[in-house]
């Protein structure tokens, strides 16, 4: 679900925009503008690149194609990569969506699975996963870890309210429910640090990979360690 | 209509003469453009030759183009023969990739076939259509890119490559379902037909940058 969230319906969202403009150019500013978040700016530049290396762009619409076939293609890779799946213990409703797409209506296909997507649930079963506002729930037996300020400062307060919740609230939790509803006898691989505290406090098995910088900022502290003071 | 004034001495001078309908000559230049599937231009020349007379001549040029055959030339029939045609040659050239699997030039002689890729990729761009078969080609073309060529050197890859241009070569129509099982035979024969992929930057947890007051 993360996966589709964060990046297969940005691309898409990129396809939709160009579609919008007359020249792909343009369209490719407008989107570096547009991203707020520095990580996702430095990814479109990247796609960017792509598509420029591809050829000439005769037409927006061959440049959203090629879009939306790289977030199809993205996805696909990523359940081939992952075949196997966890139980959904959670009951999200939208995480295990596939989309259906015929390329000969490719835009208006995946439009229809953006949709179908970005729509909240509201009778989701994540309610009765967590157990917001019950004393014996899981999000009051969530230890309420100084590590973890912020994120377990959201499902506190969710709790404390009693919040039905949908989607929206449910993306600000995300990760907190990532762990929650990982077995026992699975390891979480990850390469977000934040998970390295969830799972530390709810004692939950996890291996970081390290991005590429945070390898060359340990590699510089092995070689240039900082004296002691 | 100007006519040459003896009053002035071979100046000119502005009249206005009405013929009666009947005494003029006309003459009608009809000239038709056809557009050919590539819509190049082309020019065209028409003579007439008009007899002297002492009735002025009223010539009337009339152009049109016709788009007709070229949009016939633009069919779904069309532009499907077309696809299988140029699928072949492509087939043919991935067959004889094998003589220079071992060359260190190799990306001399899988050029061609990216090319010819590409530009089957734009001629049927506007193929409402094809669009199955663009992103089968699309997923052929990314094999071949950023270090994907030196796989071709395994024949299972160029078999199997070679095996997608032949179901586009012959195939009357191209369905979703055959650019799910192209992805899943290009994975198996260890090629790349994602493109290009997710860059390393460095994470923050989602729910870090989303976090904000929770409302009621």
């Amino acid at each position: 679900m993360e996966f589709i969230r964060c990046w297969f319906c940005e691309l898409a969202r990129i396809a939709f925009t160009i579609e919008h403009l007359d020249d792909v150019q343009d369209a490719l500013v407008y989107l570096e503008q547009d991203f707020s978040q520095r990580r996702n700016k430095a990814d479109i530049a990247a796609i960017g690149s792509f598509v420029k290396e591809i050829g000439p762009l005769r037409n927006c619409r061959a440049a959203s194609e090629e879009f939306a076939g790289l977030a199809l293609r993205w996805l696909k890779k990523f359940d081939f990569l992952f075949p196997s799946r966890i139980t959904n213990l959670c009951g999200c409703q939208i995480g295990g969506k596939t989309p259906r797409i015929d390329y000969n209506r490719l835009l208006k296909d995946l439009h229809e699975f953006y949709a179908s997507f970005s729509t909240p649930v509201t009778d989701c079963e994540v309610n009765a996963f967590l157990g917001l506002g019950d004393a014996k729930g899981r999000a009051a037996r969530t230890p309420d870890d100084p590590a973890i300020p912020k994120l377990a400062k959201s499902l506190s307060e969710y709790h404390q309210k009693k919040k039905w919740i949908t989607c929206t609230e449910c993306s600000r939790i995300g990760d907190t429910i990532i762990a929650l509803e990982q077995p026992a006898s699975w390891s979480l691989v990850h390469t977000d640090h934040s998970f390295n505290d969830l799972c530390r406090v709810l004692k939950k098995d996890h291996v970081q990979i390290l991005s590429v910088g945070a390898i060359h900022s340990e590699l510089r502290g092995i070689l240039k360690p900082k004296p002691e003071l | 209509m100007a006519v040459p004034s003896r009053a002035t001495n071979w100046g000119w001078e502005e009249y206005t003469i009405a013929f009666p309908a009947h005494t003029l000559n006309r003459v009608e230049v009809e000239v038709f453009h056809e557009l050919g599937s590539d819509f190049d231009p082309r020019p065209i020349m028409e003579q007439r030759l008009i007899p002297s007379s002492k009735f002025p001549t009223l010539v009337t040029f009339k152009s049109e183009v016709l788009r007709g055959a070229a949009q016939r030339l633009r069919s779904p029939e069309y532009t499907a023969t077309v696809r299988r045609r140029k699928a072949r040659a492509l087939v043919e050239e991935m067959k004889a990739l094998e003589q220079y699997c071992e060359r260190e030039d190799l990306t001399v002689w899988t050029f061609p076939i990216l090319n010819q890729i590409k530009e089957l990729l734009a001629f049927l761009a506007d193929a409402d259509e094809e669009g199955n078969t663009r992103e089968i080609l699309r997923q052929v073309r990314n094999t071949l890119m950023n270090g994907g060529w030196n796989r071709y050197r395994d024949a299972k890859a160029r078999i199997t490559v070679a095996a997608i241009l032949e179901r586009l070569a012959n195939a009357e129509e191209v369905h979703a379902e055959d650019v799910d099982s192209v992805f899943d035979d290009l994975c198996r024969a260890k090629l790349n037909p994602v493109g290009s992929f997710l860059s390393g930057t460095e994470n923050e947890s989602p729910d870090v940058e989303k976090e904000a007051e929770v409302p009621d």
